[in-house]
């Protein structure tokens, strides 16, 4: 059920001297190489951006942690949308495989059950491709510099890497999927670091951007 | 070299973002007067843009938190770009090409040089030019470079 996510949730990375720093999450979006994530797990330049091309086939094979062999594929940035914290990449890959369609929080309720495919503690070294689940626990609006838009909490506590992970709804018969994970709530003046954590990040408010804004994102010519 | 930027209005200008950027500005411009100060504020306000509120990413690169030195830089890039710096003479042939759309060709060209000279995306920085060429046209680009810093190279590379 899950195989099409191994192909197509894939690390972010960019390319150093002493190897490639893994930076989050993306998905692919468009049979011909159109990956989403978070404007913040790219930064605002693609200069030796990558996306480390999927090592495993099967989700329930045991990926062995010490094998930090990676194939990677230069990124170049498409779009970004600063205030709702999406980029679009562009890789030259192609997909033959049927994509799960972008949707919206619009199609479900508060209370259902997502899944959630990515990359946590990637940005750490580890690279292991996870299933998740959660239940959207409330929806939100959010403003960017007077732009608002919709977002859902998850339940879920969610660590580094997993920014750009995909949701996907579990309700539907087709796979659908609904939103992007792009952080956790924070209280403004909240940033205090403990041995590298903050303890205000460690708890189960979620932020995801609804798809429909990767779906505009890929709509429309200039 | 010689090119213009042409007297379009502010909406022809937005006209040629894609929707989801048109879509943030006309919200930003709903909020502010459209003077050539408020225009250049709007510009800033977009590129300093950093996602919602309240919310702490897991992952990613961390970009330079000073927004308004970023927004100057990208300001003194964009000034001598329109007034004929010689850091970007290699674009100016390009210009004068009889374009069907002379907007798009501005656009993209200035986005291309400026994302290139500074190490941004033009994805990110073509919104801000889109406003910054409307005040230009307005202007007519020697009024606009008349009291730039930039200027006095331009002159020096004929205008």
């Amino acid at each position: 059920m899950f195989e099409l996510f191994t192909q197509t949730v894939m690390t972010i990375g960019r390319i150093e001297t002493s190897g490639v720093n893994m930076l989050g999450t993306g998905f692919l979006v468009t049979n011909d190489g159109t990956i989403a994530t978070t404007r913040h797990v790219v930064g605002n330049d693609d200069k030796n951006l990558a996306v480390l091309f999927p090592k495993i086939r099967d989700i329930n094979i045991y990926q062995d942690t010490s094998d930090v062999s990676c194939q990677c594929i230069p990124a170049t940035i498409l779009e970004i949308d600063p205030f709702k914290d999406i980029a679009l990449l562009k890789v030259d890959l192609h997909y033959s495989g049927s994509l799960p369609t972008l949707s919206s929080f619009d199609t479900i309720d508060v209370g259902k059950e997502l899944g959630i495919f990515g990359f946590p503690h990637c940005t750490h070294g580890r690279r292991v491709l996870t299933f998740q689940k959660a239940e959207i626990g409330a929806k939100i609006i959010l403003e960017s510099n007077s732009v608002k838009a919709k977002y859902a909490v998850i339940n879920t506590q969610a660590r580094p890497g997993q920014s750009g992970s995909l949701l996907l709804s579990l309700s539907s018969a087709n796979q659908t999927i609904v939103g992007m994970l792009i952080g956790a709530f924070i209280p403004s003046g909240g940033s205090i670091s403990l041995s590298g954590i903050n303890p205000h990040e460690l708890h189960q408010t979620t932020h995801c951007i609804s798809a429909e804004y990767i779906k505009a994102m890929l709509e429309g010519g200039r | 070299m010689s090119f213009e930027v042409p007297n379009y209005s502010l909406e022809e200008w937005i006209g040629v973002l894609k929707p989801y950027q048109k879509q943030a500005m006309d919200i930003l411009l709903a909020i502010s007067p459209t003077n050539q100060h408020d225009l250049e504020k709007v510009a800033e306000n977009y590129l300093s843009a950093n996602g919602p509120t309240n919310t702490v990413p897991f992952g990613g690169a961390i970009t330079d938190g000073n927004t308004k030195t970023f927004f100057n830089h990208f300001k003194a890039e964009f000034d001598k770009f329109v007034c004929g710096h010689e850091d970007y003479k290699q674009y100016y042939p390009k210009l004068e090409a009889k374009s069907a759309d002379i907007r798009l060709l501005l656009v993209a060209s200035i986005s291309s040089a400026i994302g290139s000279a500074i190490g941004i995306s033009e994805a990110l920085i073509t919104p801000a030019i889109v406003l910054l060429l409307s005040i230009v046209g307005k202007m007519t680009r020697s009024a606009y470079c008349a009291d730039k810093e930039c200027c006095t190279i331009t002159k020096q590379t004929e205008m």
